[in-house]
């Protein structure tokens, strides 16, 4: 008897354990595995291979990302070809796609698993803010061109989304650290738990201190400033709950800390962020098509101190997003999406206690066609509604009043794109997208003044509207086992903002449309393998950015702070080298970038920014890793370390760093 | 005599030019992706799962395609699906949910397919001739990985793929 009821027990909690291999969220480990390339959802929100997706995109694995020898986001990135990354202090980078990059670059959307973590104050991103480790990253998705029809706001020059290890489907954990020059200093711990097959969750945690970058050049930027010492502390959760054999529920909390020294357009700070994000999400495989819900909340915390003293803002965003996708028949999928946002500022860059805020309504819809084996059709499009209002008083120096922040502002977006595919080699794909980068909260609503100078918004900012055009084309080459990439692209930006494009004095300054600007570029790239230890790769772009803005530019400067043509290098040139046999991995990325002439504030005065030529520079980071028993591996890297001390921007030089770093899986 | 002498001459040398081409032979990977696609059915196995694999007896090249099969898979491929294959020769013997039909054992397509539908599974091969008429699932590996499903065959068997997977498959 109580064999048999032990033996019934046992059934029934096998019974309870073992779940069929429904994969609702992608397996995207088990699906680039039976595909042979990465899959993804980046570019049309429907599943796809990478080679079929209507997007020139890039996705990195895990292993290019271990292998980069990068210890941070910014670092993986710079080998793909077409993102440009400039590091400006220790921890700060701004980092666009096809150009465009500025100090504090509007124009890229980072999402982590989905949800946006640029910052909404001003729209850019601080990567330092990420919660994630690097080593619980499943793949980055690099999409290039805009996407607001799929994605939303700010997704104009392309989308970075970075997609963690699903921890129902990869349990691995790993802890390390890494001691570097410059009183490096990093530690990580990811743990991953399966209860059963039905619930699993990860935990991870990353502390990081170092030095700032001590070099007096350049210390225009620098005038008045105290230096910190960066440091950054993050916390990330994640649990997936099979609720059914079709269903599953996913929980994110995260949170970072962080602080280090900035360089905006009027001149260096010290930047203090505390990021809290929760997210749920919850998908079904249903008779009605593949249907997911997120709900997410972002909080941030962020104080500058500057030359001109301290200020403060508090950003809560609200997203809920509904998406169906469902294959109607075997030549057709369509996918219609709903998104509510909720965006809320409260800052001393405004009057006390007065809050600006948005809500945005959007629906939207995507429709694939399989024309025949050989060629497909995508369209997207969507319409956002955007409302405007402002609670509180304003200051003495503002002009405006609450009716000026009763604005609705409704956009339209789209994506259309044929993938055409005449050979099992040739990829031909012919796209064009118009996306919308919407003025922040900060360009809506700013009303401070500092001293003599008084800055302010302005609620009747237009978005800037991104429309691009490409013509690309992909061949894999069986002789060298590798793969001839290329793009052609033209694209146009019209009503640019700048946040003191109206100078109504000599001491007055509000946000405003500044102008249009256009692009061409070309981008190039082979890469290939010599049997199975060594491979290869080389990457070409070239981009000429025409500006038509009134920023007040002369042969030696401007008067505004905006400025693409003469601040843009022409020429990115990329070459990875890399090696990996049993135990050893050793690899190298050399980064050519030609010369731009970049702007910088003047100290104390605002409305006045010179030109300074940086020079061409070559960079170069590098690993050298060997894996013990026991999956202990032990490396050393670094990133610029062809040369001491490099100018890459306006800021301080840029220090070679050179690290160690010891870690183990299980 | 002369005359059936020039025949069987004419008749080998027709065989020689005219011979189909040697086909490839198959890989654990072609065996892995197959492991991998059934991992993604609704309401398919999992786990070890035996894999019967169906030819045509009296074709050469069809008893051939069932040993190098049988061979890849003995000692199981796969992780989250484990195939492991067994030679059944007719369709009637084949009990499990997974059957592999041959090249070759077109003759055998029909009765494939009815008896994959009777046992609850899919009929699924690495020849694309298959597909259709005798196979609901078909994989080529080289020169990169394509996934076939015959969308009337699956009807039949009343087999259903998880949607994510669905959308990345060529169906005919």
């Amino acid at each position: 008897m109580k064999r048999f009821l032990f033996t019934a027990a046992s059934c029934a909690m096998l019974a309870a354990t073992s779940v069929p291999a429904y994969a609702q969220s992608i397996d995207y480990q088990t699906m680039e595995e039976l595909f042979g390339e990465p899959v993804t959802t980046s570019a049309t929100g429907k599943p796809q291979r990478m080679s079929e997706a209507p997007a020139t995109m890039e996705i990195l694995t895990q292993e290019d990302i271990r292998r980069s020898g990068a210890v941070n986001l910014p670092e993986v990135l710079r080998e793909v070809n077409g993102v440009n990354v400039v590091q400006r202090t220790e921890e700060q980078y701004d980092v666009s796609i096809r150009g465009y990059n500025q100090p504090l670059s509007q124009r890229l959307l980072v999402l982590v698993n989905g949800r946006q973590v640029y910052l909404d104050q001003y729209g850019y991103t601080n990567w330092n803010s990420i919660p994630v480790q690097l080593e619980e990253i499943q793949q980055i998705e690099v999409v290039k061109g805009p996407n607001t029809a799929l994605f939303g706001f700010n997704a104009v020059n392309g989308v970075i989304n970075i997609v963690t290890h699903n921890p129902l489907y990869n349990d691995e954990s790993s802890a390390g650290v890494t001691l570097g020059t410059g009183d490096y200093r990093k530690a990580h711990y990811v743990q991953s738990f399966k209860v059963n097959d039905k619930i699993a969750t990860r935990v991870s945690a990353g502390v990081k201190r170092s030095n700032d970058f001590n070099n007096s050049d350049n210390s225009a930027t620098t005038t008045g400033l105290t230096k910190t010492d960066p440091e950054s502390e993050s916390l990330n959760i994640d649990t997936m709950f099979q609720v059914t054999e079709k269903s599953q529920l996913r929980l994110e909390l995260s949170g970072n800390s962080n602080e280090s020294d900035e360089v905006y357009f009027n001149g260096m700070s010290n930047a203090d962020y505390e990021t809290k994000a929760a997210k749920l999400s919850y998908e079904i495989d249903s008779d009605w098509g593949l249907v997911k819900a997120n709900l997410y909340k972002n909080f941030l915390d962020w104080k500058i101190i500057g030359a001109a003293g301290t200020n403060d803002l508090d950003n809560e965003v609200l997203v809920a997003q509904l998406e169906n996708t469902i294959e109607l028949n075997p030549e057709h999928t369509v996918r219609v999406q709903g998104e509510y946002r909720e965006n809320q500022l409260e800052t001393s860059l405004a009057a006390p206690g007065a809050e600006i805020s948005y809500e945005v309504y959007a629906l939207g819809g995507m429709w694939n066609w399989k024309i025949n084996d050989e060629l497909s059709w995508t369209n997207a499009a969507r319409v956002d509604r955007l409302s405007l209002d402002h609670n509180g008083v304003f200051t003495a120096g503002s002009s405006y009043t609450a009716s000026d922040f009763d604005q609705t502002v409704t956009e339209y977006s789209y994506n259309s794109g044929f993938v055409w595919k005449p050979s099992e080699r040739d990829t031909f794909r012919l796209s064009t997208g118009r996306g919308l980068e919407i003025p922040s909260l900060i360009e809506y609503g700013l009303d401070v003044t500092s001293g003599p100078v008084y800055l302010g918004g302005n609620p009747r900012l237009d978005p800037a509207v991104v429309t691009n055009y490409e013509l690309a084309w992909d061949r894999k080459i069986d002789s060298i086992d590798g793969l001839f990439r290329s793009a052609v692209f033209y694209n146009d930006t019209k009503d640019v903002k700048s946040l003191d494009g109206n100078a109504t004095s000599a001491t007055t300054f509000f946000s405003s449309n500044i102008g249009d600007s256009s692009s061409y570029g070309l981008e190039l790239e082979l890469n290939g393998k010599i049997n199975e230890s060594f491979d290869w790769g080389i990457g070409y772009t070239y981009q000429e950015i025409d500006d038509d803005l009134a920023n007040g530019k002369t042969s030696t400067g401007l008067t505004t702070a905006k400025d693409y043509e003469e601040s843009n290098p022409q020429h990115h040139i990329n070459l990875s080298l890399g090696y990996k046999k049993d135990r050893w991995e050793v690899d190298t990325l050399f980064y050519y970038v030609s010369e731009a002439d970049q702007y910088v504030v003047q100290p104390g005065s605002l409305g006045a920014y010179n030109f300074e030529t940086i020079d061409d520079y070559i960079g170069a980071n590098a690993r050298v890793g060997y894996t013990f028993d026991n999956d202990v591996t032990l490396a050393v890297h670094g990133q610029q370390i062809l040369s001491s001390e490099t100018q890459t921007s306006v800021s301080p030089d840029i220090d070679r760093r050179v690290f160690v770093s010891l870690s183990k899986k299980f | 005599m002369k005359k059936n002498k020039f025949l069987l001459g004419a008749g080998l040398i027709c065989g020689l030019l005219f011979a189909a081409p040697a086909a490839q032979a198959d890989t654990v990977k072609d065996i892995e992706t197959i492991a991998k696609a059934v991992g993604f059915m609704n309401g398919g196995p999992s786990g070890a799962v035996t894999m019967d694999i169906v030819f045509d007896a009296g074709n050469p090249d069809s008893v051939a395609h069932a040993d190098e099969i049988a061979s890849l898979t003995s000692g199981g491929v796969g992780s989250k699906v484990k195939l492991t294959g067994n030679k059944v020769g007719s369709p009637g013997g084949a009990t499990s949910k997974i059957i592999f039909v041959t090249r070759g054992a077109d003759s055998l397509y029909g009765a494939a397919l009815d008896k994959a539908t009777a046992n609850g599974g899919l009929t699924v091969s690495t020849d694309p001739s298959c597909l259709g008429s005798g196979c609901v699932l078909v994989v080529q590996t080289q020169p990169s990985v394509d996934i076939l499903v015959s969308t009337a065959a699956a009807s039949k068997t009343g087999t259903e793929f998880a949607s994510a997977f669905s959308m990345m498959i060529t169906k005919k």
